[in-house]
């Protein structure tokens, strides 16, 4: 039992050691880069939040109170999201063709076995994925607080985090597993269902951080007033178990931690009793229905003769191939459904918090830039998942399309306008949001302006995308945007965004450069986009 | 020398000749697959090439199909160079994989009339191919479900009609009839025949033996990277072609 359990980390080592052994530069300046790229988030992390704490320790009892509560909003945020990932990591196990599994339920192994593998391998992506993001932020709020870090401090962040990384790997396991059952022949459904619960879930944890009654920034009212009115906030609980984690870092270990941890062993257990009773049987089941199957087959013939009609009248046929790739292959609506959900919850927490900062006036163009580049990175998240490995995907069907007789140009072409119009929702977003920041005043300028920046990230994802596609990976989405050309379009998204926020703090600081800073965006993004497109025409034809 | 210039331009233009293999080699990771080899294939005859596991069949008829760039010499499909014309030399051929699965979110029609469009056809014309080749074997059911749902060998025939949709001078066939029922066999065997009768050329790689010799004119034995043996074929003569080609080696 434990050994085929070894057996299948060992098999995942030899995977990783064999993926390394092709082509070992490339891989390893593409580890590297992702550890540069993390170090750089955790360096941007800790900063905001040294700075912030650092300025809450300055008004006393309030400000430390106030910096208690921004570090458990964080980690509710944390956990929120971890939950929510993992349970799209589990809808779209179960709904993806998965030859692994389905290589290993031929073999004698017990499904406990295969449940607890799959178990512990998103644990510790999930752990790995906390630290990164949780670890700055309590070091930060050590360094202003406590001004040197010990050894205890660290074994009980490791407690914690472990606590954290299993109770949200159970509780997003089941959660998805749940959808997946609820709605067994149904992918849409069950996806919609996810994306209902992504968008309340979430609502409602802003709703629990920030009771639209209450001010938490106001200390005119005196501190016994103050205190009262934190403790009876959802977050100031003492019988909150999230409130027994932050007591555990902020001022020595809580006894009440091990209860926590029992609690997350049982759970744990229970999760992989759970989903290994009936895995092999919903697995299989599931696997039949991966291709959307309308029930009423008149119909569906009718449908069918109809957009065949269309493939012969149109100029765009692969464009027209690939939207209806997007309809009925329902598992890649998912990953869509996550990030929108995501951004919004976001920008709402965030529209709610800036708008109360924003009293001050102290802010603004911190506030503009902040959110114009959160807004750019979850573009560049989506456009990185869904446009880049737009063309790579082919590889699958490279025989084909391949040796037709249309040129590299015309599928790039078609493939563009599928990027463009799957980003149009966040050409939308991007005409409401600014609407909300009632600090800005021309707000129409700077729809331009970012309108400008998105068209640039999309031109530039698919065209990267387009010059060295990894045929190989055509199954794996996900594998396609990390790999080494993935994280060159990242890189080069970053910088764009980097120049396109120096220009925008230009005009912010100087409104009547308008014309000047829209000549520069604009010339300025069509010289990268027309540089990308030149290294991508003098390239050699694709090799299979 | 004169006399000889004026041969090879005679011999370039020379409209018999389907596909034109010169000096083409291939390496993968600085290791030879293919050893320079030339070839000259008139039109209207069905040529096959067999050989062992790994002998390099696959990679050239990808390099000839344009899905890999030869590390030297040139292909020529009447006369275009893959490489540097390839869209004027893909105009003319169709071609089937030995794997032949495309998207599998596709019905089987939508994905003839895809491949009619990417062939430049014209509405009416795609409809009316559809119909002529649409009965070539018993289909009619499955042809309304995305081709997920089919098995090996009707993903094989859907190649087969997608191949043929546009009316091509040359097929290029990896494997044509693995996955085939006996029947089926028989009727791709025969829609080879005719495609040859209407001066269409063929070019199949197999494994079985029978096929390649009731229906193929010419055949090419490849063992690692080399064609060891080029001849006609006479009737069930195909067996000891190839034990006696292995073993002469
Ligand atoms: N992309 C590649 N990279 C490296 N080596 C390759 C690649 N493709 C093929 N090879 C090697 O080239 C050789 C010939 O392969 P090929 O697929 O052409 O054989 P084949 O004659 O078609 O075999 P089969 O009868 O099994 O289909 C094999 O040794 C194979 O390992
Ligand atoms: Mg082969």
């Amino acid at each position: 039992m434990i050994n085929s359990f070894i057996t299948l980390f060992r098999t995942d080592f030899k995977i990783i050691l064999f993926w390394l052994s092709k082509r070992p530069i490339s891989k390893i300046i593409v580890i590297i880069g992702f550890l540069l790229l993390f170090i750089l988030i955790d360096r941007i992390i800790y900063s905001s939040t040294f700075i912030i704490f650092s300025f809450f320790k300055s008004t006393g009892v309030f400000g430390r109170l106030t910096a208690l509560y921004i570090l458990h909003t964080s980690i509710i945020m944390l956990i929120w999201f971890a939950i929510v990932s993992i349970m799209l990591t589990t809808i779209s196990r179960f709904l993806r063709i998965n030859s692994i599994i389905s290589f290993l339920i031929t073999l004698p192994i017990s499904p406990t076995i295969i449940v607890s593998w799959i178990f512990f391998k998103t644990f510790i992506m999930n752990i790995i994925l906390l630290f990164i993001f949780i670890m700055p932020i309590l070091i930060g709020y050590a360094n202003v607080f406590f001004e040197k870090i010990s050894f205890s401090f660290l074994s009980i962040i490791f407690i914690v985090i472990s606590i954290i990384s299993f109770f949200t790997t159970s509780i997003g396991t089941i959660l998805g597993y749940i959808i997946v059952l609820l709605f067994k022949t149904s992918v849409k459904k069950s996806l919609m269902i996810y994306g209902i619960f992504l968008l309340i879930s979430g609502i409602t944890i802003i709703k629990l951080i920030y009771p639209s009654n209450i001010k938490l920034f106001d200390y005119t009212k005196g501190l016994p007033e103050f205190q009262k009115i934190f403790h009876s906030l959802p977050l100031g609980y003492k019988l909150n178990p999230t409130y027994w984690l932050i007591d555990s870092i902020v001022s020595g270990l809580d006894m009440r931690i091990f209860i926590l941890l029992f609690f997350v062993a049982i759970l744990t257990i229970f999760t992989i009793k759970m989903i290994s009773n009936r895995f092999i049987i919903v697995f299989q089941r599931l696997q039949e229905y991966r291709i959307v199957n309308n029930s009423n087959k008149e119909n569906r013939i009718k449908i069918l003769i109809s957009l065949q009609e269309l493939f012969k009248i149109t100029n765009y046929p692969i464009f027209l191939k690939d939207i209806i790739s997007i309809l009925r292959l329902s598992s890649e609506i998912g990953f869509a459904i996550f990030i929108a959900s995501l951004t919004i919850v976001f920008f709402i927490l965030n529209f709610v918090i800036s708008n109360k900062v924003s009293e001050s006036s102290l802010f603004h163009e911190q506030i503009i830039l902040f959110f114009f580049s959160s807004f750019m990175f979850f573009a560049t998240a989506y456009l990185l998942r869904f446009s880049f490995p737009l063309i790579a995907r082919e590889g699958g069907s490279a025989w084909f399309i391949f040796t037709q007789p249309i040129s590299k140009n015309k599928i790039l072409k078609e493939k563009l306008i599928l990027s463009l119009i799957i980003s149009i929702p966040f050409f939308i977003l991007n005409l409401f949001i600014w609407e909300f920041y009632k600090f800005i005043e021309n707000n129409i300028f700077f729809i331009i302006l970012t309108s400008i920046t998105l068209l640039s990230i999309v031109f530039s994802t698919i065209i990267i995308g387009a010059i060295s596609p990894n045929f190989d990976e055509n199954k794996d989405a996900e594998r396609i945007s990390t790999s080494g050309p993935g994280l060159l379009s990242l890189a080069l998204n970053i910088i764009i965004v980097l120049i396109n926020g120096y220009v925008l703090h230009l005009f912010i600081n100087n409104q009547q450069l308008f014309l000047i800073s829209f000549l520069s965006i604009f010339f300025g993004n069509a010289i990268i986009v027309l540089f990308i497109y030149f290294i991508f025409s003098k390239n050699n034809n694709y090799q299979f | 020398m004169f006399f000889y210039y004026y041969a090879d331009i005679l011999y370039m233009m020379d409209k018999n000749i389907a596909i034109s293999l010169n000096g083409v080699s291939k390496k993968f990771n600085n290791k030879i697959i293919i050893h320079n080899t030339s070839l000259d294939l008139p039109r209207g005859k069905i040529f096959t090439m067999i050989g062992p596991n790994g002998a390099g069949k696959t990679t050239l008829i990808k390099m000839m199909v344009g899905l890999l760039t030869p590390t030297s010499g040139n292909i020529k499909i009447f006369g275009c160079d893959i490489v540097k014309e390839p869209i004027e030399a893909k105009k003319k051929f169709g071609f089937i994989s030995d794997d032949p699965s495309a998207y599998d979110y596709l019905s089987g029609l939508e994905f003839l009339a895809l491949t009619g469009k990417l062939r430049g056809m014209e509405e009416l014309h795609i409809s009316n191919r559809i119909r002529e080749i649409g009965d070539i074997f018993p289909l009619d059911d499955i042809l309304y479900q995305p081709m997920a749902y089919y098995s090996r060998g009707s993903r094989q025939k859907i190649a087969l009609l997608s191949a043929l949709i546009h009316n091509p001078k040359i097929l290029f066939i990896d494997e044509p009839i693995v996955g085939l029922d006996p029947a089926s066999i028989n009727i791709f065997g025969n829609i080879l025949l005719e495609f040859k009768k209407n001066e269409g050329t063929v070019f199949f790689v197999t494994h079985t033996l029978s096929f390649a010799d009731n229906f193929a004119d010419h055949v090419f034995i490849m063992n690692n990277g080399i064609i060891i043996k080029d001849q006609p074929i006479s009737k069930n003569s195909l067996d000891d072609i190839y034990m006696d080609a292995l073993n002469d080696k």
